[in-house]
């Protein structure tokens, strides 16, 4: 049974159409990331659930109730804030305690919901100290913690990770997923960082100025982005885009591109001789000797250790590549590389739109 | 090398133990001559039967004016009616002007404009103030009266300021008419800082209103209340020209504070040591209000790096 139900959900703030129209189900268990660019109304969409924001128009159900009227206090959910939002002058277990409280729940089941959160999160030694007292990931604990203790029928995290450096977010990363493995909650996460969606999620709906551009699964949407904006949203470095003009003759199709080089492509391809296209290439992908050829004049290289970042001229554009650290390149030299013909996406220019064998 | 020699100058001026001393030598001349003199000058007073009438004289008496003031039940009735003056001023703008800010923090059309026009009454000055609700409270002509005959809720023979059971309460709802708006724009402004996030938190953690205020805005303003409480009981506690041009104390003492004893005392009757002693209580209550709303404040904090 779906567990979240978005039904033609529609967001103003005064004149400005923030979400146009959304529809959107989130299955019982599954853990959905949003994910797009900032103000692509991911937040506003998550407060919709929560019931921080009002709606303008459509229908949110939780549970299979519609919630439009229902105080967030009711919505038997419970929220992770990017900021922890931790009572201050709370001990850890009073924080954690504070809805259960609030709903005047027996002191005894209290104390035992409490112990049984901080034991899964490994908070039991903290449990007296004062949020001011801890470091930023056990202030993201203790929030996660303050969000099980409910056992609400929906999770939903605010951007949870974006105040915590680098190796403590992947760490917390693997926390909320091991958690969300243990205790299979519907989970609603918002995101800007479409690592932490890939990693997290079940799904990912990938959101743009107030619309849906894709969903899926993270190796779905990896492998066939529908669109131009997701082949550049998902992957990191960004995929390689480039113009190219639609060649067809002799049962062979081919990208000419801007400085005269020219790819291969499938012949089955949905794309007209002639047609305007834009070719992605993934630079993760461009290091196969064995493909369609991918050659030019190295510009600048990065190494990061086990890889290396080569950007080159192709195609009439800067083009990245990585390459294995051991790869020995210079700048100034000709770079040889190819890429798997079934790994060259196309997209059609006037649309943006994935083109497909037919 | 000049730019040198400069240089471990001043280093020199920099490392030196004296540098605090110099830093907060203008405050304390400041304090010295504009506080320190007046108040050694009135200590002396106090001890002394100096009258206005000759007020070089100096002929001293001991603690006598104290004794005085101790069998003297008018000094007795001031300080009871100062002490229900300032109680209620300080709970009177604090709790109005808490209610105030709430209101003003939450969103609503023409919010600017009504957080400007609630300072006028702080803005205007007191002697305009007593005028208009002297005037407003006439007995005879009185716009007050005249909305609350029909009603019959006039009181005896329509007064106000000059009936005995109502002057003090109605100078303390005039005093905290126009200090509210400095109480309600001091907490607004703390309001501002309470975490938005944290009162969301709140609401989805089941927080009704009252809840609320209590989990989350409350211990980010109180701080700021205390201190407002701190000024508000040390600025009624002094305050003069509201309650003399209101009531000049009257009548019959029922709005007499310290104060207006004290220029009773000392400009009215002329015995200037015997007002200086009412002053001498006086500063004596306000030292201690302020020592100990320190002495809490430091165990405050103290808290709050406890944890």
């Amino acid at each position: 049974m779906a567990s979240v139900i978005l039904n033609g959900v529609r967001k103003t703030f005064g004149a400005v159409n923030v979400i146009p129209g959304i529809d959107l189900e989130i299955e019982s268990g599954e853990f959905v990331a949003l994910v797009g660019p900032s103000g692509c109304g991911k937040s506003t969409l998550l407060r919709m659930i929560a019931g921080l924001e009002e709606v303008s128009g459509g229908e949110v159900w939780i549970e299979g109730r519609k919630v439009n009227d229902v105080s967030p206090k009711d919505r038997n959910i419970a929220m992770v804030f990017q900021s922890y939002a931790l009572y201050p002058q709370m001990t850890v277990a009073e924080n954690m305690s504070f809805n259960l409280r609030l709903a005047k729940k027996p002191k005894a089941e209290i104390r035992e919901r409490v112990a049984e959160a901080a034991r899964m999160l490994d908070l039991e030694a903290l449990l007296d100290r004062k949020p001011g007292q801890l470091s930023g990931g056990q202030r993201q604990r203790v929030a996660m913690g303050r969000a099980i203790v409910r056992s609400p029928k929906v999770f939903l995290f605010d951007e949870p990770l974006s105040n915590l450096d680098a190796k403590l977010r992947v760490a917390m990363r693997a926390e909320i997923k091991q958690l969300h493995q243990k205790v299979k909650t519907t989970s609603v996460y918002v995101t800007h960082d479409q690592i932490e969606a890939m990693t997290l999620a079940d799904r990912l709906v990938v959101l743009n100025k107030g619309h849906v551009e894709q969903q899926g699964s993270p190796l779905d949407l990896y492998n066939r982005p529908a669109n131009l904006f997701v082949a550049g949203f998902i992957g990191s470095p960004a995929m390689n885009f480039l113009e190219a003009r639609a060649a067809r003759g002799d049962g062979h199709l081919r990208a000419q591109l801007a400085d005269g080089n020219a790819l291969e492509l499938d012949p089955a391809l949905g794309v007209a001789d002639g047609q305007e296209i834009i070719i992605g290439l993934r630079p993760e992908l461009i290091n196969n000797d064995a493909g369609e050829a991918v050659c030019g004049e190295v510009i600048m290289i990065e190494p990061m250790g086990a890889q290396t970042l080569v950007y080159f001229s192709y195609g009439g554009k800067t083009v990245t590549a990585i390459v294995d650290g051991e790869h020995r390149v210079a700048v100034g030299e000709t770079f040889r590389s190819g890429i798997e013909r079934r790994r060259i996406h196309v997209f059609d220019r006037a649309s943006g739109m994935r083109r497909d064998p037919e | 090398m000049s730019s040198h020699s400069h240089g471990t100058q001043l280093a020199r001026i920099h490392g030196s133990r004296w540098l605090p001393y110099m830093l907060v030598l203008p405050g304390v001349v400041y304090l010295l001559v504009f506080q320190g003199i007046p108040l050694l000058q009135e200590m002396r007073l106090s001890v002394s039967n100096t009258s206005l009438l000759n007020p070089s004289r100096f002929n001293f008496i001991g603690v006598a004016n104290f004794s005085r003031l101790l069998r003297d039940p008018n000094f007795f009735n001031s300080i009871q009616v100062t002490a229900i003056y300032v109680a209620g001023c300080v709970i009177g703008t604090i709790g109005l002007g808490l209610f105030a800010a709430l209101l003003m923090d939450r969103e609503f059309t023409g919010r600017s404009f009504v957080r400007s026009l609630i300072i006028i009454p702080w803005a205007a000055p007191p002697v305009a103030i007593a005028l208009v609700f002297r005037w407003m409270l006439n007995g005879q002509y009185g716009i007050v009266n005249r909305g609350l005959e029909p009603l019959g809720l006039m009181p005896a023979e329509g007064l106000w300021l000059d009936n005995p059971s109502l002057a003090l309460i109605t100078v303390l709802a005039i005093t905290i008419w126009q200090l509210f708006p400095f109480t309600a724009v001091v907490i607004l402004a703390s309001l501002q800082s309470v975490p938005k996030e944290l009162k969301e938190a709140a609401q989805i953690d089941g927080a009704g209103l009252w809840a609320q205020f209590h989990a989350v805005t409350w211990p980010v303003i109180r701080p700021t209340v205390a201190l407002l409480a701190l000024l508000m009981t040390i600025w009624s506690i002094r305050r003069f020209e509201l309650i003399w041009l209101l009531t000049q104390g009257g009548p019959v003492g029922s709005t007499n504070t310290l104060v207006i004893d004290l220029y009773r005392r000392g400009f009215i009757i002329n015995k200037l040591g015997e007002a200086a002693a009412v002053g001498m209580v006086g500063m004596a209550v306000s030292v201690l209000v302020t020592i100990a709303y320190f002495a809490v404040a430091n165990r405050a904090t103290r808290a709050e790096k406890m944890r």
